[in-house]
């Protein structure tokens, strides 16, 4: 009959209309928005490599998403962020930007936790790259530190990065190598201990290495004369807004008011008296503002013989990376002549063979991404699968790395790859978009590892040098938290640096120094030791 | 006939605005030479009195951003678009409430003025902009801060200077409230007018924290956005703690005085140069306020 076949052909309409959703809805990318640092925002007209990373995803890993790059201004993160968490639009991804403001939002609720196990499921490589010490091992001593800085009660909150650069000393002590000459010293006869390296100064001053007739050169800088710290096993803020702190017989003591800091202002106090060091030592003829911080105009200018105000890096000779060479060897060049030398030198060691420079660790949390409370699980494994796309699958990353080659970078010989645009125009075509996808930019892999770190001439040719004897460094901060107090430090570092430059100009004896650590303790410094304290034995 | 010699007095007066003069001449002059002038020269300090090695490189810099036209033009959509807006209804409430006839009129005069003294906050902000669905776009920028409580009482107080039989003799005419308003009042109040308009364009063309927080979208960005960003890039410094930093933020240079002193340029020069032409207006604005009735 005429009605029955009317009924049946609207109900198969029906069926067909009700299965196209459920059809479409299978096809629908998922969307992710990705919060990361970049330098300037994506211009979503240029954009071309976001549009490539979700086409490669989906057809080599069936990962069908949309992502959205989300720009924060770097400079104001932490407000536009917060007032984004509060109005309920803050992005899937984002950054936490350091340890206190992790542990916050975890307290407050705002991202997610999961398992291991959930973690090692959907991200198998990951995990194993990661549990193996990372590329060739070389940090398999740091997987526990790793484990702990990523778990809060029993659930990972964050994946930490984990950088073999971390635990590398970002300065290194520099002498004018026409000096050295001059005065005949040669490689192996550089200073190895705090009486040699003294003494080493005490011949800068008085000797006339500039041969100029005339007595105006001083033995080092102030930067220099922090090395000594690291001689005694501290770490100093001195003349800085920093404060370190040390673990002596299982406390923590802040490394200003240790007993050791009074050694070295003592030796320090006594190379003043002799005439070794710049009157004006605190004024600062390193650092002069407006130009490179790095650059220590003292020494490059014929004043100083030593600084530690910089790093091998800043000083690299043209031969490592067939260039100009580094910013402050560029600067020393042009004052001193192209022919002339600077030498990279091991750190005086102290009377318990205590040498170097405050380094971090391996693990960090400030560049590692965070992910939003209100997302779904599903989608956390998605990103998790993402995450592990990236690690094994190297075109992928290189697109969202680098960006297309010929266009945004070249390769190079040496393994590494040079890239064509400026940050800010990189970051508008889309390259470093998903970079909190791919795991703080540098993806758990050998290739991210390499192309980072391994490959890279001018971080290999660091690795080297740091390989000699006593040119590394091993002092750490034993307080890696921002203690409530921190505001205090304000005062005291004012406190810590008036007593101690008066103490090593004479103006004051070193006898007032139980009278600074009084002062030190009364105007905040008990308080913040005893957080200092309660944060160590919470942690260890 | 001679003329009178001026007064010590007045000689006096004349010497404390020429210096007065001298010393903001000096100042602008002095950015002006600075931002003109290489790196190492200004680092080295100093009144720069001329240019040693003028250089564009610094002003180069700023325009060569890929952003700068872009925060020009949403710079000045929003000052010309914001300011017309802002004034036409910033002096119709205070014509409103110049009015004595106005019932309840000092109930709605203390509730506005009331809002001058508190303020919600940062986050309530964001929600009432985010709830209203303005997020990333003009309307952030100009409906917010609309209706500025101190600019409508200067404004009401002005109209309340305006003499009432005017208006009368217009009502006897014929003309109806809106047509005295628009074609009577507005006329005779080009004074305060200018001036409001003055602080509106300024406000305008100086605020970024409120693009910061409620625009996403990089092609709305302000001009004031845009230089910020290029001083912060220049800038960014390495502290002594961390560890490892970024290799790319490891060569980025110490922003010097000029590049900051061209920033300051390419934002004030517009605004230097219009001024001029609304100054005739302020001979008369400034007195407002200060008269009664």
């Amino acid at each position: 009959m005429k009605g029955s076949r009317i009924l049946s052909l609207v109900l198969a309409m029906m069926m067909i209309v009700a299965l196209v959703p459920t059809a479409l809805a299978e096809e629908a990318p998922v969307k992710i928005s990705v919060a990361g640092y970049m330098f300037g925002p994506i211009d979503d007209a240029q954009d071309v490599i976001t549009p490539l990373v979700e086409q490669q995803l989906k057809d080599k890993h069936g990962i069908n998403v949309d992502i959205e790059v989300v720009y924060i201004e770097q400079a104001n993160y932490a407000e536009i962020l917060n007032t984004r968490l509060a109005g309920g639009t803050a992005p899937d991804v984002f950054l936490a930007q350091s340890a206190t403001t992790l542990n916050s939002y975890y307290d407050q609720g705002v991202i997610k936790s999961w398992d291991e196990s959930f973690f090692q499921e959907n991200a198998p490589d990951v995990y194993n790259f990661i549990m193996n010490g990372a590329a060739y091992g070389d940090l398999a001593g740091d997987v526990d530190a790793w484990k702990k800085a990523s778990l809060k009660d029993g659930k990972m909150i964050v994946i930490p990065s984990f950088k073999p650069d971390g635990s590398m000393p970002y300065k290194t002590l520099i002498y004018r190598g026409d000096w050295l000459d001059k005065l005949g010293v040669t490689e192996e006869a550089l200073p190895k201990t705090v009486d040699d390296f003294v003494a080493l100064m005490e011949r800068f001053t008085k000797e006339d290495p500039d041969g100029n007739g005339a007595n105006d050169t001083y033995g080092c800088s102030i930067t220099a004369m922090k090395a000594l710290f690291g001689s005694y096993g501290l770490a100093t803020g001195f003349t800085g807004s920093n404060s370190y702190w040390v673990v002596r017989d299982g406390k923590v003591v802040n490394s200003d008011v240790a007993p050791e800091a009074k050694e070295v202002i003592s030796i320090l106090a006594k190379m003043y008296a002799d005439g070794l060091i710049d009157p004006e030592f605190v004024a600062g003829k390193e650092s002069v503002e407006g130009s490179y911080w790095a650059i220590s105009h003292g020494m490059v200018n014929g004043l100083y013989g030593a600084s530690a105000n910089a790093s091998i890096d800043h000083y690299r000779l043209k031969e490592v990376l067939g260039d100009d060479g580094g910013r402050c060897a560029q600067e020393y060049w042009a004052v001193n002549g192209e022919d002339s030398t600077f030498v990279y030198a091991p750190w005086p060691a102290g009377p318990n063979g205590d040498y170097g420079w405050q380094v971090g660790t391996p693990v960090a949390v400030s560049e590692s991404a965070v992910y939003n409370a209100n997302m779904s699980d599903e989608k956390l494994a998605l990103i998790f699968k993402i995450l592990n796309a990236f690690a094994t699958d190297e075109e992928l990353y290189m697109t969202a790395f680098a960006g297309i080659e010929g266009t945004h970078y070249e390769k190079q010989e040496n393994g590494t790859i040079k890239r064509l645009l400026g940050n800010e125009e990189l970051n508008a075509v889309g390259v470093w978009g998903c970079r909190s996808l791919y795991g703080n930019d540098r993806a758990f892999s050998q290739l991210g590892y390499d192309l980072a770190f391994y490959k890279d001439p001018s971080i290999a040719n660091r690795l080297n040098w740091f390989k000699k004897d006593q040119y590394n460094s091993y002092i750490q901060d034993a307080v890696t938290e921002t203690l409530p107090s921190n505001e205090l430090f304000a005062e005291l570092n004012t406190i810590r640096d008036e007593a101690w430059v008066a103490m090593i100009r004479g103006e004051k004896s070193l006898d007032d120094w139980d009278e600074f650590v009084q002062n030190w303790l009364s105007a905040g410094g008990q308080t913040l030791t005893d957080e200092a304290n309660a944060w160590y034995a919470s942690n260890n | 006939m001679k003329r009178a010699k001026p007064s010590f007095g007045k000689l006096l007066i004349y010497l404390m605005l020429t210096l007065l003069s001298a010393t903001i001449v000096i100042a602008f002059w002095h950015l002006l030479n600075l931002s003109l002038s290489p790196s190492y020269i200004a680092t080295k300090g100093g009144l720069l009195l001329y240019p040693k090695d003028a250089t564009l490189d610094n002003y180069a810099r700023v325009i060569d951003n890929r952003y700068i036209w872009m925060g020009y033009k949403n710079t000045l959509i929003r000052t010309v678009i914001g300011t017309v807006l802002q004034l036409f209804f910033t002096s119709m409430g205070a014509y409103v409430l110049s009015k004595r006839f106005f019932p309840h009129r000092t109930f709605w005069t203390l509730f506005i003025v009331f809002t001058m003294f508190f303020s919600g906050g940062l986050i309530p902000s964001y929600l009432v902009v985010k709830n209203l669905g303005l997020l990333n776009t003009y309307a952030s920028m100009i409906l917010p801060g609309f209706i500025s409580a101190y600019n409508l009482v200067i404004m009401r107080n002005y109209f309340q200077s305006l003499p009432e039989e005017i208006e009368e003799s217009c009502l006897i005419d014929g003309a109806g409230r809106l047509r005295i308003f628009l074609q009577f009042v507005l006329p005779l109040s080009k004074p305060i007018l200018a001036t409001v308009a003055l602080w509106l364009v300024v406000g305008h063309w100086n605020s970024w924290f409120d693009v910061l927080i409620y625009i996403s979208d990089d092609t709305k960005f302000t001009l004031q956005i845009v230089l910020r960003r290029i001083i912060i890039t220049g800038s960014k410094e390495i502290l002594d703690t961390s560890a490892a930093a970024n290799a790319a933020e490891m060569d980025s240079v110490v922003s010097s005085e000029g590049l900051k002193a061209a920033c300051i340029y390419v934002t004030t020069l517009p605004i230097l140069c219009a001024y001029p032409f609304v100054q005739k207006f302020f001979v008369k604005g400034i007195m407002i306020g200060s008269l009664k009735g």
